[in-house]
């Protein structure tokens, strides 16, 4: 990997990038950043607008939940928790995922890959 | 987009094609009711039933009286009314003068108007026609002499016969001179 | 105050404070501030911090609930063309019933409102070959949702009194005193159900409102 990567690629999986970090444990929207910025290897640095669209929508699908954290620096910090919902959620995505970089690698590729 | 640019336009030429229509329209109209009234102020052409409403038993009814001669010919000349219960007479002042009015004209309205005043108002004896230069009264009995039982007129054949023979301008002024009675008045030339 | 919350304020500025708005808000602020934070251990300088910080986000339109990004000049276009159609048909209808005393002074008025909407579209249709580019704007969906509501409710109101109204004036009578109702002759009965159907053409004023949000999803961008 390195240099920039085609956001229109990453786009589709933000949702489940998220799900992965929140699979772990709880977390509020900067850690979230962090943890996928480190999980990338920092090559890949998520945006504030694509992450709250995305924690957004995870909600309306009822995939996280929020409750708000102790008062710190001024503020409440917002804590996700992924549910029962999307968790299921989060596995049939890694599973989608695995049978779609197998046949993108053979589409793709062609045979002189193949091992 | 371009469907209902055209639909806007569509309507918008239809809105002004009916806004010409019914100004056509009433133009029209117009001129019918136009005719009409012309065609009231001339005796051998006034319409029966624009008086008919007007039939009284008692010309007590001053607004009635005035509705009904409101109705008749002489209406486009200025004028005001009055009456005298005790001698049963309706008055009508002219604000003009009879010798400006044409003789046959005059002679005309004059009769056409007694007679619908006595047919219409049962109890009405006499009508006096007050210019300012001469006055005529009319009496009911000089015109029933005449014309006969006027409550036989008042229907359309019977009254149109009636108003054919105001055409003859003979018979008119014969007529006219036996059953008014006139007075010239003083200081006036007539 | 600190300046970044001032800076998160006024990314909302435009917006009524609702619950939902303010704990977007808080949420914002507090992620940025964690940032800003770690920006500062990381060994940048306060007003570094601050920029890279604020940098990173720079409108919120796309966070609110029910916002959509609309093409603006489809969006206008099509509900004047609405607004038009629906108010020449008014008009039209409106014609023929000009004999009718209580229509003449309205028919007058709309051809004048026509006219006025009319020149407006025209302009708005050569100012748009002027620029020549695709504008988007963000519209609430929610908002226009409820305006909708409201003017339904209101124009039933209206149109349930109204109906009430001429009831009692042609039927009142009749009903309370037992007077025989009074109609004389087709031009009465005309104009009775003018009175009757006139308030029912205000129905484009709802019509008009309710585009709003059919249109907005219509024309939503990306």
């Amino acid at each position: 990997m390195g240099g920039r990567i085609s956001s229109d690629l990453i786009r589709g999986h933000i949702d489940t990038m998220i799900l992965r970090v929140l699979y772990e444990n709880d977390n509020y929207g900067y850690e979230i950043m962090k943890a996928i910025y480190r999980n990338s290897d920092e090559n890949y640095d998520l945006k504030e607008p694509s992450l709250y669209t995305s924690l957004k929508r995870l909600e309306s699908q009822k995939m996280i939940s929020s409750y708000w954290g102790d008062e710190s620096q001024g503020g409440r910090r917002k804590y996700y928790k992924i549910t029962p919902l999307g968790l299921k959620a989060y596995h049939s995505a890694v599973e989608e995922w695995n049978i779609a970089r197998d046949l993108i690698d053979k589409l793709i590729k062609g045979g002189n890959c193949n091992e | 987009m371009k469907t209902r640019d055209r639909i806007i336009i569509a309507l918008g030429i239809i809105g002004i094609f009916f806004v010409f229509a019914t100004i056509q329209i009433r133009n029209k109209q117009y001129q019918v009711e136009k005719a009409y009234a012309q065609a009231q102020q001339e005796v051998t052409s006034h319409d029966l039933q624009s008086i008919l409403p007007y039939k009284n038993k008692y010309m007590g009814n001053a607004p009635n009286n005035i509705n009904l001669f409101s109705h008749l010919p002489l209406s486009d000349y200025p004028r005001n009314y009055s009456q005298n219960p005790d001698t049963f007479t309706f008055e009508i002042h002219f604000e003009g003068t009879a010798s400006g009015m044409g003789k046959n004209r005059l002679q005309k309205e004059i009769l056409y108007s007694s007679v619908a005043g006595f047919a219409l108002i049962d109890n009405l004896q006499s009508l006096k026609y007050d210019f300012t230069d001469q006055c005529f009264t009319v009496r009911r009995k000089d015109i029933e002499k005449q014309y006969g039982d006027l409550k036989a007129l008042l229907n359309e054949s019977s009254w149109h016969a009636m108003q054919e023979k105001l055409k003859k301008t003979g018979d008119v002024e014969r007529i006219f001179t036996e059953v008014t009675l006139r007075q010239k008045k003083e200081g006036m030339s007539g | 105050m600190n300046k970044l919350k001032e800076y998160v304020d006024s990314l909302f500025r435009k917006y009524r404070q609702t619950s939902k708005i303010r704990d977007l808000k808080e949420e914002v602020y507090t992620n940025l501030e964690a940032k800003r934070m770690d920006l500062i251990a990381a060994g940048f300088s306060p007003d570094e911090a601050f920029d890279q910080v604020r940098n990173s986000i720079t409108e919120v339109d796309s966070l609110i609930e029910g916002n959509i990004k609309i093409d603006r000049f489809s969006f206008c276009r099509e509900r004047m063309q609405w607004m038009l159609i629906s108010l020449l048909s008014v008009w039209v209808i409106t014609i023929p019933l000009r004999v009718f005393y209580s229509v003449f002074a309205l028919s007058y008025l709309l051809a004048f409102v026509i006219l006025i909407a009319g020149v407006y579209y025209i302009y708005f249709l050569k100012q748009r070959g002027k620029q020549c580019q695709k504008q988007t704007v963000y519209v609430n969906i929610l908002y226009y949702r409820k305006v909708k509501r409201v003017v339904w409710v209101l124009w039933s109101m209206y149109f349930l009194f109204s109906f009430v109204m001429t009831t009692c004036v042609y039927f009142g009578s009749n009903l309370w005193f037992s007077r025989p109702v009074h109609i004389d002759g087709p031009y009465a009965l005309g104009n009775m159900l003018v009175n009757y159907f006139l308030p029912l053409l205000t129905i484009v004023i709802p019509f008009i409102f309710g585009l709003n949000e059919r249109l907005a999803l219509k024309y939503e961008v990306e």
